[in-house]
Formats: structure tokens, C-alpha cells, sequence
């Protein structure tokens, strides 16, 4: 009954089987032929590694795709089910063979590079268990997920492709994915380790390696006609717009994050002046080709105020990590402008100024640098409109905070002056919900100190600690500029935090608010 | 085989299904049939289109679990028919999913190997007489030319069954005509068990020696078409012409146009022999394809 079906596995696939064989051979005869590709590869078995980073992969796959995919596809495991053949035989059978062909085409490989570096290297019995072991858990796995994906018919072209751009992405994501399990095992130490046994990689490889196994069996076994023969039914036409959709949509998903991930490089700043205050870094540095001394004091003393303000606000804050800080001086801006610098949340926040003009303002800097800080940290989610005023208002209030709770009995007369206007007659808490459209109302100018004034009079009514409670709950955690940081804005909203925090809702604050505007004398 | 019985005794049955159940979902595309075959009669297993035909031999067939009910199949009762048991089976399915790169002698010889009692010998041989050529590709082949690949792999193993699920749906007259006096012949020189299913009725009629209906999962008849005929009778008698039913009746069918009326009857022969026409009715010539249609078709018919 075996023989039979390994028979006709070998007369239908036989070509490809040997066709793959040959490549593995012939790509290693060529590379110990040629000298130059040899030693710009390191040595045989540097070229047994190449082997499988490319070769077993698309090796494993083409075997799953012929073995299994092609069965089912042309519906010819009906006519076996015909047959006195348990179902179960016919997968093992074809599980065995594809097995069987690319551990014997990657155990030829290594077989040739130990014969080639016989002469020159020195070959332990330990490390050529290392190379033994490692292949055979890498060579495990892959096959093993290419023959559980072949089970999947129809979907195995969408799914294959979102495993892959899925395994690129993290690449680029910063997740290190050679770290893990199977990967490790084939990593930049596969031709050269000769003590270390990477157990827990094995390990995780051949728990992983059966999963998959016994997933594709599953789908081959489970019901009558095998969840495989339903998912290799052609799709009908409603499913192809589906699929093609949501392929496309992963893809460009992928291609976002990727090209989102890799351009959020670090910023270089060469010869800034740097001050650190714990997990704050400030770096300052002049967009001229020769600073003047005076530039170079400003940029100095610039960096440290930063420093010493940044480093309290984390401190204030409860922050663990902080984004880096970046002032440009620019000389060609005018006197009092403060620009943005645009960098990506990931990169920190950076801020252009004039820092030696006459009209220069360090605390309007200040300002600046506290918004776009904390615009990084939250992976921008401090920027949206449902956070905006509490966002406005740290920035605006932190430069110019009291040290004494005392000193806050009063709003402080210049402030009241600037923020009446900016006030909404029937201002209220849906005012907070939309932020934006405050400010814009007013035409940005008082918005800020309005919104200063509102944490001012929080800790007036409600006590410093529940002020700082509440800007901690929204500012402290990190958060990534990605659907983490999304989800984490929709599940912990702004009000929530406010009222856990103070003890009471926002509403009644917006009254309290207003009426103490209201109450509060202008010079 | 028991070719040596003594006359007054039937043949043993080699098939026996009892209350087989199998749904798909909430259908129920076999809802408790029983059905039986002796040693060496043509079974015709007829219904229509998706009446549970073919899932009922894919159940004998070991492809599809049953959820209820048992089978006989050779001797041995199980819940699922067991690998050994199908190599005592020759069996045709519906449609001939064959490898279309292989020729017919090396399809011969890779089938072969799942069989023990498989001969060589004769699958050359009805090859032969199928006219089937051995050197040819299977996607060289014709639809007909595959039903006749799958019947003479389906004799070679000289099986004491053989099932065949519609094996002549696609087939031209013709074909189907010579591949079914094949399957007779066979049946006949050998004492061949067999169950074919159809939704020809002349198939059935010209070759069967019993016959099973199943409509909507369930069995509506099992016996001979003589039996059948005796049981079924159609009544002719004006639209307007009062009818009552007598006792042990069943109404088959019960169809009006032009102002006649004709009612398919099924009744005991001792009821028939006790039923009186009612006035101007007379008892009308029925077919086998009448008596399927009255059997399996709507129950009241108005024109």
C-alpha cells in the first residue's frame, strides 16, 4: 500500500523532487569551485546557512504546494478515498516523502561542506551535532508551516503573502525576529558557533514544528471531506473581491509601517551641546557653519534650562523613559518665532528658534519644547481633539508654574486677561471634547493660557495632588504611535482619567472653571 | 460466495442497512433508511437529484461517517465500513477523479496495490473488452471511456460488491446502453453482487432485479417492479366524480387536467383484490417511470 503510493508520489513529482535535489548540489558545487564566492561567503558551511535562509524555505514550499496543494486542487484525493486507503496514511506518506527529500538535500549539503572543510577547519564532533541539530530543527519547522499552509486551498496565496510581508514588517518594526525560536537556530552564528546548543530555539522550533504538523493533519482528517477539500473549493466571485481586498489592504498596511518604521531613523545631531537630567536628554545645536561664542553660550544655557525643566516634568509626571529633545539654532528666524521641527513621534521633538535675537523668549521655548515633548511621548495621541486642552494646558502652565501651592490662591491677573476672550460664553465640558474648534475661534492666541488657567484653578478647587494625579494618568505611560497607542486613548479616555483622578466629573469642573474666570480680577 | 443454497432458500444478503441517519447541518440528507441486497442481484437504487443517493453510498462506501443506524456489509456489522471490508468492494463513483497524467495500465497497477486479490490478468483483459486503451493517458480519455477505466478497475479485484453511484450520468445513449449490459453480464457470470444508483428509470427497469426509492432522505419502496406494480395502480375517473378512500389506501398521487382525474393508489394486493371502482372509473396502465413519479413527485396536482 506504501509502496504503491510512494510509487506514484515519485512518478508524479519525480522531476521536481530531483530538479531540487540537483539545485542544492549544484549550488554547492558551484560555490566550492569558485574561490572568490567562497571566501566572500566564509567557508561551506556559511554557504549551508544561505542554503537555508532561501533554499529550504522555497524548497518547502514548492513541496507542500506539489504534494499536498496539487491533490486537493484537482480533487484526485477524492479518487483515493475510494480506495481500501485510510485518509491518515496517504498525508503520512506524503508528510514522510517531503520531509525525507529536503532533510536529505540540506543532510548532502552539509555532508559536502564538511568534506570541503575537512582539510582546513577544525570539525568537532560538537559542532558538527551543532550544525546537525540546528539544521534538522530549522529544516523541522519550515517544512512542517509549508505543510500546514498547503492544507489551505484557496487562501494559501492570500495567507502566504501576509505571513510574509507580516515577517517583514516586524523585521523592519524593530522587533528582532532572527531572535526567535527557529530563526535563532540559522542566525550570523550558524557556521561558526561550535560550544553553545541554542536549547531553548530547538526546543521552541520543535514544539512549534509539531503544532503545525498536527494543524495540517487536522485539516486533512477532521470531517468527512476534510476541512482541506472545503478550503480547496474555487472561490466564487463575492469571495475574490473579499480576499483581494483584504490582501491589498494588509499589504499596504505592511508598506506603511515598514516605510513609517524606517524612516523614524534616530536624529544625528553631530557636536550639539547635550544635557541630561535622568531620563531627559536635550541636545542643542546651532544651523550655521560657525557658531559665535554668544551662539554657543545661548545654545548652552538653552540646553540646560530645557534640561532642568524637562527632568522636573518627567519627575513631576512619573515618566520611565523620555523622547530625546533636539533646539536648533536658526539665525535667519525672526526674533520671537518658535518652529516646530515635524519630527516623527518616534524621533523625539525638535524645536527651531533664534535663540540670540532681541525678541527671543526663553519661556515661549520652553512652551514649545514641553508641547512637542509630549506630543512624542504619546506617539502624537496628546495632539488629538479629545486631548488637546489638557495638552495646551501642561505646556502652557509648566513654564510658568509656582513652586508654592500657595501662590496659586489667585489666577493670575495677565493670564485672566488673555483667556476671557478666548472663553466661550456657555462654556461647558462638550468644550473640552472639541478643543480645537475653542482655538480656533479665537484664532490660536489665548487658547494656551485659557487652557493654563483651567489646571490652575483644578488645583485651587481640588487640590496640586489631584492636578498632578490626573496630567500623570494622561502623560506617563509612552505610548507608540501605532493602533497600541489607539486602543489604549479609546479604552482610557481623557474624562475617565479626569474624574479617577479628581474625584469629580468634568462638568461640574467647566462650571468651576468659568466662575472663577468670571470672579477673577484683570490688571 | 453460496453458489451450492438449495433452491427454496434465498440467497444470503451481503448488504444490509438499518436505519442510517446523516445530516449536513440541519439537513437531513439520510433520515433513517434501511435497505437489503442477496448475493448476486442487481440493486437499483433510484431517486431524484439530491434524494440522498450518493450519501448513502459514500456511508457504505467508509468516505462519510453516519450518525445513526448500522451496516452489514459481507458478513461483518459496523458503524463504518472498514478498509478491509472496502477491499472486498469494487467501486464506481460518481464522477472519475483519475490522476489525468497517468496511462490506464499504470493506473491499473498503482490501484492494484491496495488490493490483494487484485488480477492483473483480467483488468488487461477487460481493458480489452472494454475497448479501453491501455497506453493512453486518463485526460486522453473520454467521459465514457473513463466510466468504463472505473468499472474494469472496479471488477479487477473480482469484488464480492460492487457499487456504482449514477455510473452512467454524463454518458450518450449508447454508451450508457453497452456499460450497463456490462455491469448485467458481470453481475450474471459471476453472481456478482451489485447496487448501482440512477435517476434513469429505464436504466433500472431493463436491469435491476429490485429496486429501492428513496425521496428526501428516507426509503419509500423496496422490491421487485413487479412488486411495485402490484402495489401501485392509477384510477381514472372525472374531475367532478366523488372519491373516498377506503381503508389500507394511500394516496400517491392525485392529479386534474382537462376534467379527469387520476389518483396513484397504494395499497396491500389483498386490499386491491377487495377494492370496487367507484362508478365510470377504470384502473389505468402504469409505468415504472409513473409509479416513481407518483412515488417521489408532489402529492396533489392541479392543471
Amino acid at each position: 500500500m506504501i509502496r504503491g503510493l510512494l510509487t506514484k508520489e515519485l512518478r508524479q513529482h519525480g522531476f521536481a523532487l530531483m530538479f531540487l535535489f540537483l539545485v542544492v548540489l549544484g549550488g554547492l558545487a558551484l560555490i566550492a569551485g569558485h574561490g572568490p564566492l567562497h571566501r566572500a561567503l566564509g567557508g561551506g558551511f556559511s554557504a549551508v546557512q544561505l542554503l537555508h535562509t532561501t533554499y529550504v524555505p522555497l524548497a518547502a514550499l514548492v513541496l507542500g504546494q506539489m504534494l499536498i496543494a496539487t491533490e486537493f486542487r484537482q480533487k484526485t484525493q477524492l479518487f483515493l478515498e475510494g480506495l481500501p486507503l485510510p485518509r491518515w496514511r496517504m498525508l503520512a506518506v506524503k508528510f514522510t516523502l517531503g520531509l525525507a527529500v529536503l532533510a536529505g538535500a540540506i543532510g548532502a549539503a552539509i555532508f559536502a561542506a564538511w568534506w570541503q572543510a575537512r582539510g582546513t577547519d577544525a570539525i568537532t564532533p560538537r559542532f558538527a551535532a551543532l550544525v546537525a541539530l540546528k539544521s534538522a530543527g530549522w529544516v523541522w519547522f519550515i517544512y512542517t508551516l509549508c505543510f500546514a499552509h498547503a492544507f489551505l486551498g484557496r487562501y494559501r496565496v492570500a495567507f502566504g503573502l501576509a505571513l510574509l510581508f507580516g515577517y517583514f514588517t516586524l523585521d523592519t518594526s524593530g522587533v528582532r525576529v532572527s531572535e526567535f525560536g527557529p530563526f535563532a537556530l540559522i542566525d550570523d552564528r550558524f557556521a561558526y558557533e561550535r560550544f553553545v546548543l541554542p536549547g531553548r530555539a530547538l526546543a521552541i522550533a520543535a514544539a512549534l514544528g509539531l503544532g503545525l504538523a498536527a494543524l495540517g493533519f487536522a485539516m486533512g482528517l477532521v470531517r468527512d471531506a476534510s476541512v482541506a477539500s472545503l478550503l480547496a473549493e474555487k472561490m466564487s466571485p463575492r469571495e475574490k473581491v473579499f480576499i483581494t481586498f483584504l490582501t491589498l489592504t494588509v499589504l499596504m498596511l505592511c508598506g506603511y509601517i515598514a516605510e513609517h518604521r524606517q524612516t523614524a531613523t534616530p536624529v544625528q545631531m553631530p557636536g550639539a551641546t547635550e544635557a541630561q537630567r535622568g531620563v531627559v536628554r536635550v541636545f542643542a545645536s546651532a544651523a550655521v557653519d560657525a557658531p559665535t561664542r554668544e551662539e554657543t553660550a545661548a545654545l548652552e544655557r538653552v540646553a540646560q534650562r530645557a534640561a532642568d525643566e524637562l527632568g522636573a516634568l518627567a519627575e513631576y509626571l512619573g515618566c520611565a523613559t523620555f523622547p530625546p529633545v533636539f533646539i536648533v539654532h536658526r539665525r535667519d528666524l525672526a526674533g520671537g518665532a518658535v518652529q516646530s521641527g515635524g519630527l516623527k513621534p518616534a524621533q523625539g521633538g525638535m524645536v527651531r528658534a533664534n535663540l540670540t535675537a532681541k525678541e527671543f523668549y526663553e519661556r515661549d521655548l520652553l512652551e514649545a519644547i514641553v508641547q512637542q515633548t509630549l506630543l512624542a511621548h504619546t506617539g502624537g495621541l496628546a495632539g488629538r481633539e479629545r486631548n488637546a486642552w489638557v495638552h495646551d494646558a501642561l505646556s502652557a502652565w509648566w513654564p510658568y508654574r509656582q513652586p508654592r501651592a500657595a501662590a496659586e490662591s489667585d489666577l493670575n491677573p495677565k493670564w485672566v486677561a488673555k483667556a476671557r476672550p478666548t472663553l466661550p460664553p456657555d462654556f461647558s465640558a462638550r468644550h473640552l471634547d472639541a478643543w480645537l474648534s475653542v482655538a480656533r475661534e479665537d484664532n490660536l492666541r489665548g487658547s494656551g493660557t485659557l487652557a493654563a488657567t483651567g489646571l490652575v484653578v483644578l488645583a485651587q478647587r481640588h487640590g496640586a495632588e489631584a492636578r498632578q494625579r490626573f496630567l500623570a494618568a494622561m502623560f506617563r505611560e509612552h505610548r507608540p504611535a501605532d493602533f497600541r497607542g489607539w486602543l489604549a486613548d479609546v479604552f482610557r479616555p481623557r474624562a475617565r482619567l479626569f474624574r479617577a483622578a479628581t474625584g469629580v466629573d468634568e462638568k461640574q469642573f467647566a462650571r468651576e472653571w468659568r466662575d472663577a474666570l468670571a470672579l477673577s480680577t484683570t490688571p | 460466495m453460496h453458489t451450492d443454497l438449495p433452491p427454496n432458500l434465498p440467497p444470503p444478503i451481503v448488504l444490509e442497512v438499518r436505519g442510517l441517519r446523516r445530516h449536513f447541518g440541519k439537513v437531513p440528507a439520510v433520515d433513517g433508511i434501511d435497505l437489503h441486497v442477496r448475493e448476486g442481484e442487481i440493486y437499483g437504487f433510484l431517486g431524484i437529484n439530491g434524494a440522498g443517493k450518493t450519501t448513502t453510498i459514500r456511508a457504505l462506501m467508509g468516505i462519510i461517517a453516519t450518525e445513526a443506524g448500522t451496516i452489514s456489509l459481507l458478513g461483518e456489522t459496523t458503524r463504518r465500513t472498514s478498509v478491509a471490508q472496502k477491499r472486498r468492494i469494487g467501486y464506481v463513483s460518481q464522477e472519475q477523479n483519475f490522476y489525468p497524467w497517468m496511462k490506464c495500465h499504470a493506473l491499473g497497477k498503482f490501484v492494484g496495490s491496495f488490493y490483494p486479490a487484485w488480477d492483473a490478468a483480467e483488468f488487461s483483459r477487460l481493458l480489452e473488452v472494454l475497448e479501453v486503451p491501455a497506453d493512453r493517458r486518463v485526460s486522453e480519455l473520454s467521459g465514457g471511456m473513463r466510466a468504463k477505466l472505473a468499472l474494469a478497475l472496479a471488477l479487477a479485484p473480482r469484488p464480492a460488491l460492487l457499487i456504482l453511484d449514477e455510473p452512467t450520468a454524463g454518458l450518450d445513449p449508447v454508451a450508457r446502453r453497452e456499460f450497463m449490459q456490462l455491469i448485467v453480464a458481470q453481475a450474471r457470470q459471476h453472481r456478482r453482487t451489485t447496487l448501482f444508483s440512477s435517476h434513469l428509470i429505464d436504466e433500472v427497469e431493463r436491469c435491476a432485479d429490485r429496486v429501492g426509492i428513496i425521496h428526501q432522505g428516507r426509503m419509500r419502496f423496496e422490491g421487485t417492479v413487479g412488486e411495485l406494480s402490484r402495489l401501485v395502480r392509477r384510477v381514472r375517473m372525472a374531475a367532478d366524480a366523488e372519491f373516498v378512500l377506503p381503508l389500507g389506501f394511500e394516496i400517491w398521487r392525485d392529479e386534474s387536467l382537462d376534467g379527469v382525474r387520476t389518483i396513484a393508489l397504494r395499497a396491500e394486493p389483498a386490499a386491491w383484490d377487495a377494492f370496487t371502482l367507484p362508478p365510470g372509473a377504470t384502473i389505468e396502465a402504469m409505468s415504472l417511470e409513473d409509479r416513481f413519479i407518483a412515488c417521489v413527485g408532489a402529492t396533489v396536482v392541479r392543471i
